[in-house]
């Protein structure tokens, strides 16, 4: 993949705040035209690494790239090609949504003040509303108006349906898949909401202990993990090729959550695919890089 | 942004305007009632005597007590006079920016298509053209009462920041200084707080510690015999304008090379007090003459170091810079500081 290609890519990225470290030598990079799902616990460093995204932030350590720039507070130019909406939807609250969409009209030389008008109408928001008087969903509605009338190339979305009620939330995930359909932007959210994940996004990223533990294409994330399991006394050893992420055991049988390097041949094991769920919470409780504990045809993971 | 900037800060700037207004309003009304009042009562037939007209009612009496009465609120004046400035300047420098970085409503407006720096020029642009709108006309309306309605010497203490147009350059260095600890601390009530003490430490100070360099003071030398028979050769010299600021007045030997302080007055008088002690005599004509003889001895003559009211405006204009350019400073390190916060 070229750099073209590429609307962000991240080298050896560290982020210290005194004593804490934030995030820890993360190299990812996020392909052109996707939705991609930033995910990990609360305090893995999600909303530092879209803070440092955003040009909220500077990283301590490494190399932050945005369409090939180096992203910084100062280059107003590329931050008008970045749309973000923070966590906490930073608005103001005695302003009317008409005052926020004016404001945002004012700083933004490509605002596309039909956009944000139709948007909020059709989920009948009163444009003469004060913000503090609007209902937590409403309020993530006006921000994410705000952030897509921007017209940006990459939306940076900060658990956009955090704190929201099943109806809210599974409204916000289907407006901001029509706006982006709309918009051909490229989108990185950060969420722990895998369902989420599984709805709207196409490409994963699972951050953990400061980390990126994984970086890859949803469909191939799907593809190359497996559930092996089999007797507690078969004795078949872990297929070659494949990485054991998690291990569980009953009374009767053990079974492996394994990415693969190759086609899996058979060997007595009983197959199945695991779900997305299933795999980042593998990923997140064992922290660590794919390459820990490879299969050699021999049972490493202690199996008896 | 200048729209953003003032929808930001209207609500806060109309109340202050409002408090503004009710100040200029009342030093105003008032102002004219007493003016009034005192040309009446310096005219005929009362002359400036109470007792011109006597009988009940009498009118003369009448302006005397309202003059009287009117007096007693001049301290409640002045007083919201030094009060107004930090207030307006204060209180819109904690709009202007840290009210933003506490709220944190800054990641919205930091990550719009505008520079960090564009966003800082227009909060602060709008923030101490407001305070100067507000404090201007306030400055002009209690510097007439001051002045010529209440004719004080404008360098008293407690008349001087409110009878001219340092009133504005206070409230611009309150808006400053809260602009740059807004930058620092990052939360609203512990930067009023710190805004309050460093504003009340700096009042305290250039009164006291600086005022008084800002201009060249004219030293005034004169006889000390002709006050020796009024009781003392060390009695304040008379002679220096009407108004002035007296800095130091005593005796000093004439050779003195150096503008007089009042530490030398100080030695002065106890190497007179021992030169006096030496003379025997215990009438007071006895003391007068020793006293003459050693002041002749000595070489010693009344002095007054003072500030000529006509450097009043001279005074005030040298002040209200100095605080204009260390409140540059502040915005300047407050701008410093914003291109480097990470909400």
């Amino acid at each position: 993949m070229t750099g073209d290609d590429l609307v962000i890519e991240t080298e050896a990225l560290t982020k210290r705040f005194r004593r804490r470290t934030a995030l820890s030598d993360c190299s990812f990079a996020v392909p052109r035209g996707r939705v991609a799902a930033l995910v990990g616990p609360n305090g893995s460093g999600k909303t530092t690494l879209l803070r440092i995204l955003a040009g909220l932030s500077r990283p301590t350590e490494g190399r932050i790239s945005v369409f090939g720039e180096e992203m910084s507070s100062s280059k107003v130019d590329l931050r008008a090609r970045v749309g973000y909406l923070d966590q906490e939807r930073p608005l103001y609250p005695w302003w009317r949504v008409r005052e926020i969409l004016e404001f945002g009209r004012r700083i933004n030389p490509a605002w596309d003040a039909e956009f944000a008008v139709r948007h909020l109408s059709q989920l009948d928001i009163d444009m003469k509303s004060r913000v503090r008087d609007l209902s937590g969903g409403q309020r993530a509605q006006v921000a994410l108006a705000v952030c897509f009338a921007k017209r940006p190339e990459l939306v940076l979305l900060d658990e956009p349906a955090a704190a929201l009620d099943p109806v809210a939330r599974q409204d916000l995930l289907q407006n901001i898949t029509e706006i982006f359909t709309d918009n051909e932007s490229s989108v990185l959210m950060a969420t722990h909401a895998i369902d989420d994940v599984a709805a709207i996004c196409d490409y994963v990223i699972i951050l953990s202990q400061s980390r990126i533990v994984l970086s890859e294409d949803l469909d191939y994330v799907l593809e190359s993990h497996r559930l092996l399991s089999r007797g507690l006394n078969d004795g078949v050893g872990v297929p070659r090729g494949a990485t054991v992420l998690e291990e569980r055991r009953t009374t009767r049988e053990i079974t492996y959550l394994v990415r693969l390097a190759m086609p899996l041949e058979r060997d007595g094991w009983r197959i199945e695919h695991p779900t997305l769920n299933e795999i980042v919470i593998a990923y997140l409780r064992g922290g660590r890089r794919p390459s820990a504990s490879s299969g050699s045809g021999l049972d490493e993971s202690g199996a008896t | 942004m200048i729209w953003i900037a003032w929808r930001f800060q209207r609500s806060v700037a109309c109340s202050l305007a409002l408090v503004a207004l009710f100040i200029i309003g009342f030093a105003v009304v008032t102002g004219v009632m007493q003016h009034d009042d005192l040309m009446q009562f310096l005219g005929a037939p009362c002359h400036g005597s109470e007792v011109a007209t006597p009988g009940r009612g009498d009118l003369c009496g009448v302006l005397a007590v309202k003059l009287a009465n009117a007096a007693s609120y001049d301290s409640e004046i002045r007083a919201t006079g030094y009060i107004i400035a930090p207030l307006v300047g204060a209180i819109l420098g904690l709009v202007a920016l840290v009210n933003e970085l506490d709220h944190r409503t800054v990641r919205l407006a930091w990550t719009q298509s505008i520079s960090r720096g564009r966003w800082f020029a227009a909060k602060v642009g709008v923030g101490a053209a407001v305070v100067t709108l507000i404090l201007v006309p306030t400055a002009i309306a209690l510097s007439w009462w001051n002045g010529e309605v209440r004719g004080y010497n404008l360098f008293g203490r407690d008349t001087y920041g409110v009878a001219g147009w340092d009133l504005v350059a206070y409230g611009l260095f309150a808006f400053a200084l809260a602009t740059l600890l807004g930058a620092v601390i990052r939360r609203v009530g512990w930067t009023l707080a710190a805004t309050t003490i460093l504003f009340l430490s700096v009042a305290f100070v250039v009164p006291t510690q600086v005022r008084a360099h800002l201009v060249t003071p004219s030293v005034q030398w004169s006889s000390p015999f002709a006050t020796v028979h009024k009781g003392s050769a060390a009695t304040q010299p008379q002679g220096y304008p009407y108004n002035a600021w007296i800095l130091v007045s005593g005796a000093v030997p004439r050779t003195i090379r150096k503008t007089p302080t009042w530490n030398d007055v100080s030695a002065t008088n106890q190497i007179a007090f021992r030169c006096i002690s030496g003379y025997p005599g215990k009438t007071l004509a006895e003391q007068s003459k020793a006293e003459t003889e050693c002041y002749k001895k000595l070489d010693i003559e009344n002095v007054a170091v003072f500030i000529a009211d006509n450097q009043f405006w001279t005074l005030q204009l040298r002040e209200g810079l100095l605080y204009l350019v260390a409140g540059a400073a502040l915005i300047g390190g407050a701008f410093a500081l914003v291109r480097r916060i990470e909400p």
